[in-house]
């Protein structure tokens, strides 16, 4: 870090950003994983223990919290870098005394602030009405702040490649989501038949949600270190993306 | 003047000329190309030196290149070939370096939708390593006329604010060199003569300006020297008054009279033309030949009412380079 507090100040500005518009950018994440806590978890109660032998809700909420910092953390970065190609201060940050590194260090954290807050919140809310047991909570922070951090750095990567909204909303709807709910948030992939769970493998998201169920509740479906290995490297892979995507001026530069 | 505690930049790679002033030009250029694309020559092997402390115009007419030059130099825009240093930097090597001299007003306006304009600029501040700027951010905005307007939303600002707000966060870190492409497109007349005060202000406290607009009087009044670009290519480079005497030094007087005179051969040592129907004479002389040219229009005999002398601009100048004139 040459300018610290450059980078401290861009990471400020990018936490004051999301925090100006909290009711869209934490509240609003919040309230609708709680209304999916209440649409998929209150009619299937009875189901419970069919799942990893703990409740059907319980089984739930980390899937739910995954939903929320994937999506949060992902939107933060590659939104405010959308917005700023919109109003032009985009070519700004090309201007300023920061290095590649400490800008994609800023976007990257500021995002995964937001991507923190909404988890935790999800998980403190959802306490109120779940028993949820806190199995290994070094391991939950830890999964957490991977997740995080990859798609904090996956939103910087999507928000410069994005030519407009609508590709934006293309990778958002028929990429991002699928991988989300068909990663396993809702259900368990062993009720999956053959094909669908083989297919199931192959997106990472599903990994990360595993992990963070084992966090939880001390059993799951896929081992640990496999989860936390892919976790890890598509941290690197994002990384060094995000970072080339700065320093090289990718789209930024004419 | 505010006097301002601002820390000041350490630099990383402090090269040993910059310690000891005055043994690099400001900016230097060689060579420098630039292509866009595969076959759009922007730059054509541009040379040109700014030095320390002066006010550099550069103008030339609409895709002329000058905003492509300005932004190879801020990291906008990638250089193709050649070499270009600042205070003894490289671009784009040492880019970082190069960041924190200068500050720079870019042609397209943008403005922030989050936040007001104070914000703003105690961000700026803080991009460059400064962390209570407060004083000269307030010091700016009332040289700016932006004062009242400091709790505004930056995006909510009419275009000549949003230019001005521009013009505050280039200069919040007192820059080394400054650089504004059209600082005053859109600014009204009145504000525009108090961001040339401002701008004149810094430059004699050390800071060299380099400067494009499209307002040629402007430019004359402002600049010590000019260089006239065109399709990329340079076509002049030279001080202010250098350029002015290129076209000679010729001045027209326009007199108007009552009557017309009728003894002319007075003033046969001039070229004269006349206007019968204006009733007015127009002779032309240089410079040196004010008391001279004086004198023989005395000698007319007549009354004149009125008096207009004409005299070369760099508006001429500079269409006779275009080759619009
Ligand atoms: N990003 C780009 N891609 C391709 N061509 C470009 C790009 N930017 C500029 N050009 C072209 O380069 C030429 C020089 O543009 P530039 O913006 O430097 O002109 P200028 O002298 O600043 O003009 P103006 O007075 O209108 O601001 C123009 O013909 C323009 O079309
Ligand atoms: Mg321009």
């Amino acid at each position: 870090m040459n300018n610290l507090v450059g980078f401290l100040t861009l990471f400020k500005k990018e936490t004051d950003r999301y925090m100006s518009v909290a009711i869209q950018t934490l509240f609003a994440p919040l309230v609708s994983s709680l209304l999916y806590l209440a649409i998929f978890g209150l009619p299937m109660r009875e189901m419970s223990s069919q799942i990893v032998g703990v409740s059907y809700l319980a089984f739930l909420v980390p899937g739910l919290m995954m939903m929320g910092m994937i999506n949060n953390s992902f939107q933060n970065s590659s939104s405010s870098l959308m917005i700023s190609k919109y109003t032009g201060t985009v070519s700004e940050l090309l201007v300023l005394p920061i290095s590649s590194f400490e800008k994609v260090m800023a976007y990257t954290l500021a995002a995964m602030g937001r991507g923190l807050i909404v988890g935790f919140l999800t998980l403190v809310t959802a306490m109120f009405f779940v028993d949820i047991p806190l199995n290994n909570i070094p391991l939950i922070i830890i999964v957490c702040l991977l997740v995080n951090s990859s798609f904090s750095l996956l939103g910087i990567c999507a928000g410069i490649w994005a030519k407009n909204f609508d590709q934006m909303a293309i990778l958002n709807q028929f990429i991002l989501m699928p991988m989300i709910f068909l990663g396993g948030v809702f259900y368990s992939i062993k009720n999956l038949s053959g094909l669908f769970q083989k297919l199931s493998m192959v997106n990472p998201v599903l990994y990360m949600i595993d992990a963070l169920r084992y966090a939880f509740l001390g059993s799951s479906d896929i081992s640990i270190f496999v989860s936390m290995s892919i976790l890890v490297a598509i941290n690197l892979i994002s990384f060094t993306a995000a970072w080339w995507i700065f320093h090289s001026g990718y789209k930024l530069q004419s | 003047m505010i006097q301002c505690a601002i820390k000041s930049f350490e630099f990383n790679a402090t090269p040993q000329d910059y310690v000891e002033k005055g043994l690099y030009m400001t900016l230097t250029i060689k060579k420098l190309n630039k292509v866009y694309g595969n076959d759009f020559t922007a730059l054509h092997e541009i040379d040109l030196e700014v030095n320390e402390g002066e006010i550099f115009g550069l103008l030339g007419p609409n895709g002329a290149g000058k905003s492509t030059l300005i932004n190879i130099l801020c990291g906008i825009v990638r250089k193709s070939s050649g070499e270009v240093s600042v205070c003894g930097f490289q671009v784009p090597e040492q880019h970082i370096d190069v960041k924190k001299i200068i500050g720079v007003v870019p042609q397209e306006l943008c403005a922030d939708g989050f936040f007001s304009i104070q914000q703003v600029l105690e961000y700026q501040s803080g991009y460059y390593g400064i962390k209570n700027n407060l004083e000269y951010i307030e010091y700016l905005l009332k040289s700016l006329s932006l004062y009242d307007k400091k709790d505004e939303i930056a995006r909510h600002l009419s275009g000549g604010m949003k230019r001005r707000l521009m013009v505050a966060k280039a200069m919040v870190h007192k820059p080394k060199i400054l650089i504004l492409d059209e600082p005053t497109a859109g600014v009204d007349i009145h504000l525009t003569v108090s961001l040339w005060e401002l701008v004149k202000t810094l430059n004699k406290q050390g800071t060299t300006i380099i400067l494009t607009t499209h307002n040629l009087k402007e430019a004359e009044e402002i600049c010590d020297r000019i260089c006239i670009i065109n399709k990329g290519n340079i076509l002049a480079l030279d001080k202010t008054e250098n350029l002015l005497k290129r076209l000679g030094d010729t001045k027209l007087m326009c007199l108007f009279f009552k009557d017309m005179p009728t003894n002319l051969e007075a003033i046969d040592d001039f070229k004269y033309s006349l206007n019968k129907n204006e009733k007015s004479i127009s002779i032309s002389y240089s410079g040196h030949e004010v008391s001279k040219v004086m004198h023989q229009v005395n000698s007319l005999n007549q009354v004149a009412m009125d008096l207009k002398i004409k005299e070369d601009s760099l508006e001429d100048v500079f269409k006779h380079l275009i080759g619009v004139a």
